[in-house]
């Protein structure tokens, strides 16, 4: 015996308003599928495709990534070398030296060594911008470092109103007493040239591609909205499935 | 009881915002650390280039490139101190090392930067070395106990212990 009633017209309108509902969503998540995809293929090959030693440095991607360059907070320049603070990273002659500063006092160029002051560090380098050693001065003088200048092969240094010379292999500072100083470290811009080099050293190698693709299929590329744009699209699939096997139901008991 | 659990949750909050995070610090300034090594006068500061097989061997102990060319020592007749950075997880710690005759008279942390691993500050971590020198393959000649959650804060510090011990010898048998 069937027991089953025919539709009102009211059920004939829900059912046709639940099947355009289940055709719009499947039109519009169409791109997004095909997204999620290609970007979960890819990354599930990530190491066949040697995506992580693959850099991408477009500069829009990495602005997007806050890899902005900041205005340089200082920069010195001295016998053809130049010191800039960008944030708090230290360059010399356009390159990252991975030493942090809050403050760039001057720059000094001893020969074939180069001296940076900070706040209360000197930072020594090779005239190769070879590292050497920073120096800790915070308890051997007065107070914070204002200025760096050079008398022969020697660096001097103002603190406090006092002045500081280093001996030969700026292993060592004296206070010193005879104030003729050669030359007084002074602030100059960096040229077009210079801004680019630091700009280029700034960013680094830019990202990684797997962490590109692994951005683009999280959302996390699109801001702090896109992974939860990411988790709409998850849900709506899950309507669609859902809404399709109630479809697929309805369908077999008509038949 | 509600009153009970709202108090502890509290306690425990107050413990996570205060605890680990203001921990990191400057605990010591160099020169109080010197004075606390030579009691009666600082010697003033003396440098030791790393070059040739001296560089291979600190870096060998470290297991990556040293940081700069030169290190600053301090050193009278039996004595000496280093002031050495060595990365914990992500951020230098800086460490003080005494060595006399060969063996360790005192390591402390100086400064600690990171939210965690600063426990390697305290002497029930310090003390354990205490007289040790360096035994073979540059190790030290005894087992150094770690501290759960600081794993690698304890083995930068004990890198820079053995790379003291390392530069001291060093020094003594060159000088």
């Amino acid at each position: 015996m069937n027991t089953s009633q025919p539709p009102t017209n009211g059920h004939k309108r829900g059912r046709r308003w639940f099947r355009r509902g289940h055709r719009w969503i499947g039109l519009s998540l169409v791109v997004f599928v095909v997204y999620l995809s290609a970007s979960g293929i890819v990354l599930n090959h990530a190491g066949d495709l040697r995506l992580e030693s693959r850099y991408v440095s477009w500069v829009w991607l990495l602005d997007a990534y806050g890899l902005q360059v900041p205005d340089p907070a200082a920069s010195f320049s001295d016998a053809g070398h130049r010191s800039t603070l960008l944030g708090e990273r230290l360059f010399l002659d356009g390159r990252d030296t991975g030493q942090r500063e809050s403050t760039l006092t001057g720059i000094a160029a001893l020969g074939p060594l180069v001296l940076i002051g900070g706040e209360q560090h000197v930072y020594l380098f090779t005239a190769d911008g070879e590292f050497i050693e920073a120096i800790d001065l915070g308890s051997s003088f007065a107070g914070p470092i204002e200025r760096v200048g050079r008398t022969g092969d020697s660096a001097v240094l103002q603190s406090g109103g006092h002045l500081y010379r280093s001996d030969a292999d700026v292993a060592l500072f004296e206070s010193w007493d005879d104030a003729i100083v050669d030359h007084w470290s002074a602030r100059t811009p960096p040229d077009a040239g210079e801004m680019q080099a630091l700009e280029v050293a700034w960013r680094g190698k830019g990202v990684t591609a797997e962490r590109l693709v692994l951005d683009l299929h999280s959302g996390r590329l699109f801001g702090r909205a896109g992974p939860f744009f990411m988790d709409l699209i998850a849900v709506l699939l899950i309507v669609l499935s859902l809404s399709g096997l109630v479809m697929y139901k309805f369908r077999n008991r008509r038949k | 009881m509600l009153q009970r659990i709202a108090l502890s949750l509290i306690f425990a909050t107050g413990l996570a915002a205060a605890g680990p995070a203001g921990e990191a610090g400057r605990y010591v300034e160099a020169d109080d650390y010197l004075h606390s090594v030579f009691v009666a006068d600082v010697p003033a500061a003396q440098t030791l280039w790393l070059t040739g097989d001296l560089r291979e061997n600190v870096e060998s102990i470290l297991g990556h490139r040293f940081s700069g060319l030169r290190v600053r020592y301090w050193a009278d007749e039996a004595t000496s101190a280093w002031i050495l950075d060595e990365i914990g997880k992500e951020l230098p710690i800086t460490i003080g090392v005494a060595v006399a005759n060969g063996a360790i008279a005192d390591v402390e942390v100086l400064e600690f930067r990171e939210s965690r691993g600063w426990e390697v500050r305290y002497p029930f971590f310090t003390d354990q070395f205490a007289d040790a020198r360096l035994g073979p393959d540059q190790t030290l000649d005894r087992r150094i106990d770690g501290i759960t959650g600081a794993t690698m804060s304890v083995d930068a510090v004990t890198r820079i212990a053995r790379i003291a011990l390392l530069l001291h010898e060093h020094v003594a048998t060159t000088d």
